[in-house]
C-alpha cells in the first residue's frame, strides 16, 4: 500500500515533535550533569563496606569534658542522657594516688547484645557497622537496656526536655520562661526539634517518651562525610574516627603502632571504641620541654 | 553498677506466666497419672492457666513505654531475640490453654481434651523454658548470666503452679474435694519445695565458684536484698511451709485427721516467697 505523502499540518507537528524530542534530552542531559557529580560526591559518603570505629587516646586525653558538651549541643540529649559519658576513679593510698578518666560511649559492638535481644529491630544495625535506634517501632521493653554491659542505653521514662516546660524565668518579669520560647517558636518548629536527625531517621528529631536512646556515632554527621561532633570538639584531638576496613586510615595506623584496649571484653561483645595509652603518670613523657 | 530497667512489672510476669507453666503442666500431669480420677484437680488447674497467662501480659504490657505498639512484634522475624520467641510462645500457649479450659468447663471428650492438652505441653514448656533462660542470656548481668539461674526459675512455676491449685482447692466446699486429690497435691508441694531449695543453693554456689563480677552480683545479693531471699523467699516461702507441713504429716499419721488449714497455709506462704524471689531475682540484677 502506497503512504500518504505528509501535509504541511503534519510535517509542522512532526517537527514540534522534533523540537520537543531534543528540548527534552538536553533537560534531561542537564539534569543528569546537575545530579551526576552529587552522587559522586555521595558515593563518596557512603558507608556501605565501611566498619566504622573510634581510637580514643588517653593520653591525649585531659578529661576535660568537651566531648560531652559538644554531644550535648549536637544532639540535643534532654537532662540526665549522657551518649559521651565518662569513667573515672580515684585509686591507690596517699601518697600514691592516682585518678583515672576514661572517655565512653556506645560501642557500636560488632556482636551488640543490644541488637540481639531487641524483638522489633528498633535496635538495628545500618551502614558502616553503626548501630542505630528506630524510636518509630520501639516498643518500649528496655531489653536492650539491660543488655547492654556499659550502660549506653537510656530509657526516657518521663517525657523529655522538661526544661521546656519549666514556667520560671531567669528574671522574672524581665526575660522569657522556657516554655513563652516554646509557645513562640510554635509552627516553626520547637527549640530541641533536630532536623538533621529527623532527616536521618524519620521520627527522631523530637524525643518520644517510653523509648530508649543511645549514640548513633553522629550519623547524620557521618553519611554527610563529617566527622562525630565529639570527634570535631575535642581540643586534645584525643579522638581520631575512621575505617577499621582502610589499612592507611588514621584508626587502623594507630591500632597498629599501640596495643588498644576494649571495654569488657570478656563478653565477647567487640565493642569498636578502642583505647590505647592509657596513662600511666611513671611513663609519661613531657612533650613540651623543660624549663 | 547497672540501673535497674526492669521492675514489679516484669517480676509479675514472670511470676504469674511461670505460675499459668506449673498450673497447666500439673493439670496434664494429674490427669495422664490419675486417668481423670482426680478431676477437680485437673479442673481448677485447666482454668486457672489462661488466667494466669493473660494477667502476667496485662503487667508485661504495662512495663512497655508504647504498649500500643506491642503488634510490631508479631510483624518481624527476630530470630535472636529471646523476646521475640517468648511474645509467640506466649500467645499460642495463651490459646491452646484457653481451649484447654474451655474443653474442661464444657466436659468435653476426655480423648480430646487430653489431645488438646499434650498439644500444649511443648508450648507450656517453651514458655517455661523462656522464662527461665529469658534472664540467662544477658551477659551483662552476671547474677542471672548463670544456668541455675533458669533451672530455679523453672522449678520455681512449677512450685508457684502447684501451690496455687492446693490453695484454691483448700477454699472449695469440703463435699466437693476429695481429700485424697488434696493430700496427693500437698505430697508434690513438699517434694517442689525440697527441689527449689536445692536449685536455689544451685545458683547461690554457682555465682559463689563463678568470676569477680559474680561474686559480687553474690554478695550484692545476699545483703543488700537479705530480707526479701532470705526472710520472705527462702524462710517464709520455702522452710516454713515445710516444716509445718512435715509436722502436720507426722500429726495425721499419728492422729488420722487431715487438717485443711493446713494446705491453706503451707500454699499461702510458698505464693508469697515465689512472688519474693522472682522480684528479688529481677531488681538485684
Amino acid at each position: 500500500m502506497k503512504r500518504k505523502p505528509k501535509s504541511k499540518r503534519e510535517s509542522a507537528q512532526v517537527s514540534r515533535r522534533a523540537l520537543l524530542r531534543f528540548a527534552g534530552s538536553m533537560c534531561g542531559a542537564a539534569a543528569a550533569a546537575a545530579i551526576l557529580p552529587k552522587r559522586a560526591i555521595a558515593d563518596r559518603s557512603s558507608l556501605s563496606g565501611k566498619k566504622l570505629a573510634m581510637l580514643i587516646d588517653l593520653q591525649r586525653c585531659t578529661g576535660c569534658g568537651g566531648c560531652s558538651v559538644a554531644c550535648k549541643i549536637e544532639n540535643n540529649t534532654p537532662e540526665g542522657v549522657f551518649w559521651s559519658n565518662k569513667l573515672s576513679r580515684t585509686y591507690g593510698t596517699f601518697p600514691n594516688v592516682n585518678f583515672e578518666y576514661i572517655p565512653t560511649l556506645c560501642n557500636h559492638c560488632d556482636n551488640a547484645p543490644c541488637v540481639q535481644v531487641c524483638p522489633t529491630a528498633a535496635m538495628h544495625r545500618v551502614d558502616g557497622g553503626i548501630v542505630n535506634h528506630d524510636p518509630n517501632i520501639c516498643i518500649g521493653c528496655k531489653a536492650c537496656a539491660v543488655a547492654c554491659p556499659y550502660g549506653a542505653v537510656y530509657v526516657n521514662h518521663e517525657e523529655p526536655h522538661a526544661f521546656w516546660r519549666d514556667d520560671a524565668a531567669a528574671l522574672e518579669g524581665m526575660t522569657a520562661s522556657a516554655r513563652e520560647v516554646k509557645e513562640k517558636v510554635k509552627g516553626n518548629g520547637t527549640p530541641y526539634f533536630n532536623a538533621a536527625r529527623d532527616k536521618d531517621t524519620p521520627g527522631t528529631g523530637i524525643r518520644q517518651k517510653g523509648v530508649v536512646e543511645k549514640c548513633n556515632f553522629c550519623m547524620h554527621r557521618v553519611k554527610q562525610g563529617e566527622l562525630p561532633a565529639c570527634v570535631e570538639a575535642c581540643p586534645c584531638n584525643a579522638r581520631v574516627f575512621g575505617d577499621l576496613n582502610d589499612p592507611s586510615g588514621p584508626v587502623s595506623q594507630l591500632l597498629g603502632r599501640f596495643k588498644p584496649t576494649r571495654l569488657k571484653e570478656h563478653l565477647g561483645t567487640r565493642p569498636k571504641v578502642f583505647y590505647i595509652r592509657s596513662f600511666n603518670r611513671g611513663a609519661y613523657k613531657s612533650t613540651k620541654g623543660r624549663l | 553498677m547497672h540501673d535497674q530497667f526492669w521492675g514489679s512489672g516484669i517480676a509479675l510476669d514472670l511470676f504469674l506466666g511461670g505460675m499459668g507453666v506449673g498450673t497447666f503442666l500439673y493439670a496434664i500431669l494429674v490427669s495422664a497419672a490419675y486417668q481423670d480420677r482426680f478431676q477437680q484437680v485437673s479442673r481448677i488447674a485447666a482454668i486457672l492457666t489462661p488466667l494466669c497467662v493473660a494477667f502476667g501480659f496485662v503487667f508485661l504490657i504495662g512495663h512497655l513505654g508504647h504498649p500500643e505498639r506491642f503488634y510490631v512484634v508479631y510483624t518481624k522475624l527476630r530470630l535472636t531475640s529471646p523476646l521475640w520467641w517468648g511474645a509467640w510462645f506466649q500467645a499460642i500457649f495463651f490459646l491452646v490453654s484457653m481451649a484447654y479450659a474451655w474443653m474442661w468447663l464444657r466436659n468435653s471428650d476426655a480423648a480430646r481434651r487430653r489431645l488438646v492438652g499434650y498439644i500444649g505441653v511443648p508450648f507450656a514448656l517453651s514458655v517455661g523454658v523462656y522464662h527461665g533462660f529469658v534472664l540467662m542470656v544477658f551477659k551483662s548481668r552476671p547474677l542471672w548470666n548463670t544456668g541455675p539461674v533458669a533451672v530455679t526459675a523453672i522449678c520455681g512455676f512449677v512450685l508457684t503452679g502447684v501451690a496455687l491449685v492446693v490453695l484454691v482447692l483448700s477454699f472449695l466446699p469440703r463435699e466437693k474435694v476429695l481429700v485424697r486429690e488434696l493430700k496427693v497435691s500437698r505430697n508434690i508441694l513438699g517434694g517442689a519445695i525440697l527441689v527449689q531449695l536445692f536449685t536455689i543453693f544451685l545458683w547461690i554456689s554457682s555465682l559463689y565458684f563463678g568470676s569477680g563480677e559474680s561474686q559480687d552480683a553474690m554478695r550484692r545479693l545476699l545483703t543488700d536484698h537479705a530480707f526479701l531471699l532470705w526472710g520472705i523467699a527462702i524462710v517464709l516461702g520455702l522452710v516454713i511451709p515445710l516444716l509445718v507441713g512435715g509436722v502436720a504429716l507426722i500429726r495425721e499419721r499419728q492422729s488420722g485427721r487431715f487438717s485443711y488449714a493446713v494446705p491453706m497455709l503451707t500454699s499461702l506462704l510458698v505464693l508469697i516467697g515465689g512472688l519474693a524471689l522472682r522480684y528479688v531475682v529481677i531488681v538485684a540484677a
